[in-house]
């Protein structure tokens, strides 16, 4: 009996010394496991952090040096973009008063990072373009030597770009799909009935299928003549996109939005998105337009009342004409030319000059 | 065999215990560390966002000489600057005609202040008729907390006076951009879930 108790005691023990080694080692395994996780969590943010810190400078750089092409090396990850930010991983971050077109959504090894300065007539602002050169861009509609003399003449398109130019609209119909995870077609007229062939698998691609209507002839066209349409794949063609008409926007400008030069045409050829390109241009560059134009009017002042000679070439007068680009695009461009002439009577009068 | 088990019991919880006080030890140190490498990454922050608004204050197209579209970034035009720093002045900016350019700034310059401060010629130079027009120290913008940990950096420009024709006689300065920590907070850098 007192053999078979202690037999049964030693059972006990021995069983109860797994369950403590069981519970304190999971117990163990479960804070380890944790600090990992946390620790993994708190690395990827970091990551993401510095690489949002990283792309401040690059916006800065860029935004401060036009005419110039990066191709800048990044750890595969997601980019999002709107007008007033963006974010990297989980880290967003404020992009402040600088002009970013690129679409909604950048993923890719390697950026190309583009900028070109707005002049209206005087300098407002540098843009700056991103894209990937996983992202396909399809110019329909123009002959190779069109394509040079509206698109790509004094600062040309960065090389890395991935473009095909496709001179008729029926050509459309050969293209191979190459498994570009963005497709955009620039096209200079009938976006609306533009039907990619079937290896595109349009449906699959959906909000990644984009499209604009540049109806440009010729170079001059993009400086207020005409109006940009920015369209997205809808059920089984292209729709127009269309901007919350309950937004400060005209009807006009609901749909489409007027070409304001060619540094801003270009813009909506890397921003697939109409929303976002009207942000940026009413909300940052026209904002800024004004803000500059405020201070040359105020220089003129200046200037016309210290110097009384050169008072008739130098009144802020000069720039009232400078309206608003947006709203009438057409009498914005004509009274750049007014003001270019101004500017040039100022170097004959050796007054200093308007701008 | 009570006692022994209960000493066998007592030695693995003193063993256990001694584990997580050695594991404890570690991670005070390792939060140490940690501590020191966050406090680390706030000043590389910090620095990079002041070489930011440095770079962003010189290279201002409503601060730089320009001919046409041609723009002279390494040169400061004196009529825009006083243009801009009359935009800017502290006075006006409750006044709605003013608040709006002071505020469309803040985003890019934030908790900073920015200076033109003339160099050469020193003294009160002559002015347009020969008369004494002195050159104070511009203030372009100013937004900085008197207590903040503060950074200088100083951007050397030449400096034209439109006044004086044609800018033959050209003045020298630097753009004193100070930026101030609390820059930080206002930096917007804070996780997002989402787009």
């Amino acid at each position: 009996m007192a053999c078979s108790n202690k037999t049964k005691k030693a059972e006990i023990e021995v069983q109860f010394n797994w369950i403590f080694i069981l519970i304190v080692g999971g117990l163990i395994l479960f804070f380890f496991v944790s600090i990992i996780q946390h620790q993994g969590r708190a690395s990827e943010q970091k990551l993401s952090v510095q690489l949002s810190s990283e792309f401040d400078l690059i916006f800065t750089g860029q935004s401060v040096a036009a005419g110039t092409t990066n191709i800048i090396s990044i750890p595969k990850t997601q980019i999002m973009f709107d007008c007033d930010s963006y974010i990297v991983g989980s880290a967003g971050k404020s992009l402040g008063n600088s002009i970013v077109f690129s679409p909604k959504m950048i993923e890719g090894n390697s950026l190309i990072s583009w900028t070109l300065s707005w002049n209206v007539p005087f300098k407002v602002v540098n843009f700056i373009y991103l894209t990937v050169p996983e992202n396909k861009y399809y110019f329909v509609g123009w002959t190779e030597d069109e394509f040079q003399q509206i698109f790509n003449s004094t600062y040309p398109m960065p090389g890395n770009m991935n473009i095909q130019i496709v001179p008729a609209l029926q050509d459309v119909g050969t293209l191979q799909h190459q498994n570009n995870p963005r497709v955009r077609f620039i096209v200079k007229s009938g976006a609306a009935t533009l039907v990619p062939p079937a290896s595109f698998d349009a449906d699959s691609l959906g909000s990644r299928l984009t499209a604009l209507e540049i109806p440009a002839e010729k170079p001059e066209d993009l400086y207020g003549k005409i109006y940009l349409k920015f369209f997205k794949w809808g059920a089984a063609s292209f729709e127009a996109d269309n901007i919350d008409t309950s937004q400060k926007t005209s009807q006009k400008t609901a749909n489409s939005f007027p070409s304001l030069g060619r540094e801003a045409a270009l813009g909506a050829i890397f921003t697939d998105d109409l929303e976002l390109y009207s942000c940026n241009m009413r909300e940052k560059a026209e904002k800024r337009f004004g803000l500059v134009k405020r201070i040359y009017q105020q220089r003129a002042s200046y200037i016309a009342e210290n110097l009384p000679k050169c008072i008739n070439y130098l009144s802020s007068g000069f720039f009232d004409a400078l309206g608003g680009p947006i709203e009438d695009p057409d009498a914005f461009f004509a009274a750049i030319a007014s003001l270019e002439a101004a500017n040039r009577n100022t170097d004959r009068e050796s007054c200093p000059s308007l701008y | 065999m009570k006692k022994k088990a209960q000493i066998q019991m007592m030695e693995t919880v003193m063993v256990l215990v001694v584990f997580f006080f050695i594991i404890g030890i570690g991670l005070v140190f390792f939060g140490k560390f940690q501590q020191g490498a966050i406090k680390q990454s706030q000043t590389e922050m910090f620095e990079k966002r002041a070489v930011d608004i440095a770079l962003k204050a010189a290279y201002l197209p409503e601060l730089a000489c320009s001919h046409g579209q041609d723009i002279d970034y390494n040169c400061v035009d004196l009529g825009k600057v006083l243009a801009f720093s009359a935009n800017m002045d502290k006075q006006k900016r409750k006044d709605p005609a003013y608040s709006g350019f002071f505020q469309f700034y803040t985003s890019d310059f934030t908790t900073s202040r920015i200076v033109l401060r003339i160099i050469y010629p020193k003294g009160q130079p002559p002015g347009q008729n020969g008369d004494i027009s002195p050159y104070p120290v511009f203030t372009i913008y100013d937004n900085a907390p008197e207590m903040a940990k503060k950074m200088k950096s100083f951007v050397p420009v030449t400096v034209i006076d439109p006044l004086r024709t044609k800018g033959k006689d050209k003045l020298f300065g630097v753009l004193e951009i100070e930026a101030t920590q609390a820059l930080l907070e206002n930096a917007a850098l804070q996780p997002k879930t989402g787009p």
